[in-house]
């Protein structure tokens, strides 16, 4: 049974790696836009960095179109019969089904989404660390709002609701992701740590009507770096002392999205930022009976944004 | 057609090749893994011994009974680099190596440092100088290398280190010509030493280090970071001493550039032969003792966990737990919150009974609530069972907030040892109001990945996800499970998740699509690169987080597509940051962000590609 699957994996890899060869050269796919604004930042120091990415959106699918555009007589028109076309077809049959299903009814469907996501290295581990969203959307078939907190990869809060959605989603202040090392320096254990300690939440009000979606959603974050060390020995203490500010980011944005009838939308997106990184010291002491010392080990002097991206508005036809 | 067929011809290639390459390649869990420490067996392995035989030069005495005395005095001291020091130890005393019997190896030696003295700085309350003083044993080959460290599990820890790292230091190993190399074991792991022969004296300097020692064994240096040597240690050979030098001067620096930071020590030792002789009453104390030798010979697991001990009580610099929750409450910053809630969890690790205040505080109904969903937090942070308990406590209190109980399930969830309570906590949490029956859904989803970690059973809750799965009349049904499901990580999961990829529902494609993410099977990789073609931007823009948690290896078809063809510049950045974290590892990462660099038609896209491949390695 693995085997089988194992097979058919290989097979389908080998058929997304002719389409996509091929995608270069044939006709595009037509019937999707999508507007809005975005922002996009990284920073990294050594070991330490944090990268994020926000942004605010509206979108609309002509279905009719897509469907039409990508199907596979249409795609693989041209190629002789035989193995490569049978790949085509079978690649474009999967794609094209999708589309075509959602040719019903408006034949359009639109939407609008907001959210942040970030990653951070810790002591040079690349991990990521939070990913908001809050979406409303309008399809053929059900208006739908919905929002999801990722930390880590794992959903830990999130659900989907009907065509009004408003919440306020604050999380209290938790370990997202930890790092840690002990190592040996000469006969002395040495145990270091690295917490992102962070407060997620969203506030969003989500709406999704016949002809238009308005997603007015603001994720925040902040993410501390918060340090220990500790040696393998008793009598003495060690630790490390200092702050580091890894992220702090607010973004409020708003997704709206208006159909105008036939194949005409108009949108407007806005987005303000404001993020904060990579700031503080760090230093490592160590202490005993009347003696302390310490010594920095690794500092940061701050990186600063704060934008108002503004608004951004048009109309657009599919 | 010729081309087309090439095309073909060329993408199975590659596919071919790659998947043999794949299975030639060693998994990622097989670079994970630690190699094993030699020295916490009786003595070297074969497979850590040098190949290439050491030559004795004029062999060192070892007949039964010979005695070597040394007056010895040692000097380790820690701190930054290139600074004063900041933590020093000094011992001194008599330092005797006694030939009690044979060994597979050589012979074994007692080793017994006498009259021993220790000086630390700071001052250490409560320093153990006594146990210095406790007889070890060594198996020596003739060539001087130290095969087999042997100490009773009476001796503390770091005593046994100490003595190690002076016994260690004075370890020379014969060799042919005027200079020769010889891979040795000292405290702090497996190195290469070099010596230059020099009329009487031999001088040894550590030229890097293979292996360092964790409380996993020995590992390869990079796992910890990098470890650079200077100084050198010089031995002068008596005539007559029977291979044992007549004195040992070291003075040798290590700094260590670890995952965060650099540390330096310094190593001097002076050992002075001050007699030899002939002591038989100790001959077979070797076998006698052998009973009582700890198979972890450093003991470094004890110590190490006492580092993360030392590290949590660092965190709380001894601060209460009523004092802590105040500087919780009275932070108007978020920094002075996280860390207070980081220091509240240590605390909790470290004090059993401030997991009883932390429970008391949590269910009393005047708690405010941002106070309750910090504890809620800690004790999920602490993980200790009686802090398990307290956080099922929580879930089921009628008096205990909902938005409390939200953070309570998911640090249940979020739980790495879950207990059984636990479990059956989260699953009565199902039953309340939507929102903690939703958040305990998915906190259950990670809870059964956590279970699946530890290799507990998580089948109950896999199956009765599946089961409300197959009940689930609306999508928004379909969704909350599907997102319970993808948290588990479970292959049972899979065919379910699978079934609801093709959903008309894109909300529903979207929580499938998105629940792949942690599935182990070959075909998930595929299916995701055909994901990032669906007509949903929300569904491919989830393909892409699924691809996120992922081997970036696995996943080149679905990048390359999105590099190459998506239309939504947003996603093509986001498979650019996949891409950036495997730039070091996967060669086909860097030539996609090479190709998006140039040939992108956005120059944001361009710019991320750009910033990527110009990123720190």
């Amino acid at each position: 049974m693995q085997m089988k699957l194992v097979a058919v994996a290989a097979v389908v890899s080998a058929g997304l790696f002719a389409a996509t060869a091929r995608e270069a050269s044939a006709a595009p796919i037509l019937g999707a836009k999508e507007y809005g604004q975005s922002f996009a930042r990284s920073a990294y120091k050594g070991d330490f960095g944090a990268s994020f990415e926000v942004g605010a959106k509206a979108y609309a699918n002509d279905y009719a179109q897509l469907c039409a555009t990508s199907d596979p007589s249409y795609q693989c028109s041209g190629m002789a019969v035989g193995f490569v076309q049978n790949i085509c077809r079978s690649v474009y049959t999967i794609i094209n089904g999708r589309f075509c299903a959602q040719n019903v009814g408006t034949k359009m469907g639109f939407g609008a989404y907001g959210g942040a996501e970030a990653d951070v290295r810790l002591f040079g581990k690349d991990l990521e660390i939070f990913d908001l969203s809050a979406d409303a959307k309008v399809e053929p078939d059900a208006i739908t709002t919905g929002y999801g907190i990722y930390v880590a990869g794992a959903k830990i809060s999130g659900y989907r609701s009907g065509a009004h959605f408003e919440k306020s989603v604050p999380l209290a202040e938790r370990t997202l992701v930890k790092a840690s090392s002990t190592f040996m320096l000469g006969p002395i254990p040495i145990a270091v740590q690295a917490r992102a300690v962070g407060s997620l939440g969203i506030d969003f009000t989500l709406d999704g009507g016949t002809a238009q979606v308005t997603a007015t959603a603001e994720p925040w974050a902040q993410v501390d770096g918060v340090f220990s060390a500790g040696i393998g020995v008793s009598g003495v203490s060690a630790g490390i002392e200092g702050d580091l500010l890894l992220a702090r980011v607010g973004v409020p944005g708003t997704g709206k999205i208006v159909w105008l009838g036939e194949k005409k939308f108009s949108y407007e997106a806005s987005l303000d930022l404001s993020l904060k990184t990579l700031d503080g010291s760090v230093s490592l002491y160590a202490e005993g009976l009347g003696h302390r010392a310490s010594w920095e080990i690794v500092s940061w002097n701050g990186l600063d944004w704060s934008w108002n991206l503004g608004r951004k508005t048009g109309a657009f036809a599919l | 057609m010729l081309v087309n067929q090439k095309l073909a011809a060329a993408a199975v290639a590659v596919v071919v090749g790659a998947t043999v390459t794949y299975w030639a390649l060693p998994r990622a869990s097989d670079l994970s893994g630690r190699v094993q420490d030699a020295s916490a067996s009786p003595r070297l392995s074969a497979a850590s011994v040098p190949a290439a035989p050491v030559k004795a030069r004029g062999g060192r005495d070892l007949a039964a009974g010979r005695t070597f005395v040394y007056d010895v005095a040692a000097s380790r001291t820690m701190g930054a680099p290139g600074a004063a020091p900041s933590v020093a130890t000094d011992i001194r005393g008599t330092l005797s190596f006694t030939v009690v019997g044979a060994a597979e190896e050589g012979a074994a030696l007692r080793v017994v440092l006498s009259s021993p003295s220790r000086t630390d700085r700071p001052v250490r309350a409560g320093a153990d100088v006594a146990t210095l003083g406790t007889p070890f044993f060594v198996v020596m080959g003739e060539s001087g290398a130290i095969t087999g460290w042997y100490f009773p599990r009476a001796m503390p820890g770091e005593s046994r280190r100490q003595l190690r790292s002076i016994v260690s230091g004075m370890q020379w190993v014969a060799g042919e010509g005027a200079t020769w190399d010889s891979p040795e074991l000292d405290e702090a792991g497996q190195y290469v030493g070099r010596y230059q022969l020099d009329g009487t004296s031999v001088t040894k300097s550590k030229l890097h280090y293979d292996l360092v020692r964790t409380p996993q064994g020995l590992v390869p240096v990079a796992t910890v970071g990098k470890y650079e040597l200077g100084g050198a240690t010089r031995f002068v050979m008596g005539a007559g001493d029977g291979g044992w030098p007549s004195s040992v001067d070291e003075d040798l620096t290590t700094t260590v550039t670890f995952q965060g930071g650099r540390l330096g020590l310094s190593a001097k030792m002076r050992a002075r032969l001050v007699s030899t002789g002939e002591d038989r009453q100790y001959l077979g104390s070797f076998e006698v003792a052998r009973p009582s030798f700890d198979p972890d010979t450093d003991g470094l697991a004890e110590d190490a966990a006492l580092a993360l001990r030392n590290a949590d009580r660092g965190l709380v610099q001894g601060a209460s737990f009523g004092g802590l929750v105040g500087d919780y409450e009275a932070s108007t910053e978020h920094k002075g919150r996280a860390r207070a809630v980081a220091r509240l969890g240590a605390l909790m690790r470290t004090s059993p009974e401030s997991v009883r205040e932390a429970r008391t505080r949590l269910l009393a109904k005047d708690t405010k609530e941002a106070t309750g969903r910090a504890l809620a937090s800690a004790l999920g942070a602490a993980g200790t069972k009686e802090a398990q308990q307290a956080l099922a406590d929580a879930l089921a209190s009628k008096d205990v907030p909902t938005s409390v109980k939200n953070d309570a399930a998911i640090s249940l969830g979020l739980t790495e040892n879950p207990t059984a309570e636990a479990r059956t906590a989260l699953k009565g949490a199902m039953t309340q109001s939507s929102d903690v029956s939703q958040t305990a859904a998915l906190a259950l989803g990670n809870m059964a990945g956590s279970l699946a970690k530890e290799g507990q059973d998580a089948t109950d809750i896999v199956d009765d996800l599946l089961a409300k799965l197959a009940a689930a009349t609306t999508s928004e049904q379909k969704v909350l499970f599907l997102d319970a499901l993808g948290n588990t990580g479970d292959a049972r999961a899979l065919p379910a998740i699978r079934a609801h990829l093709a959903e008309g529902d894109a909300s529903v494609r979207l929580a499938a699509t998105a629940a792949l993410r942690f599935q182990k099977s070959d075909e998930v990789d595929p299916t995701l690169a055909l994901m990032v073609r669906d007509p949903e931007v929300l569904v491919r823009k989830a393909a892409l987080s699924a691809m996120a948690q992922r081997p970036v290896q696995k996943g080149l078809v679905g990048l390359r597509h999105v590099v190459e063809n998506e239309p939504v510049k947003e996603l093509r950045k986001t498979a650019i940051r996949i891409l950036a974290r495997a730039m070091d590892t996967v060669p086909e990462a860097e030539q996609i962000l090479a190709w998006a660099a140039q040939h992108d038609a956005d120059p944001d896209v361009k710019k991320a590609a750009e910033d990527a491949l110009s990123r720190p390695k």
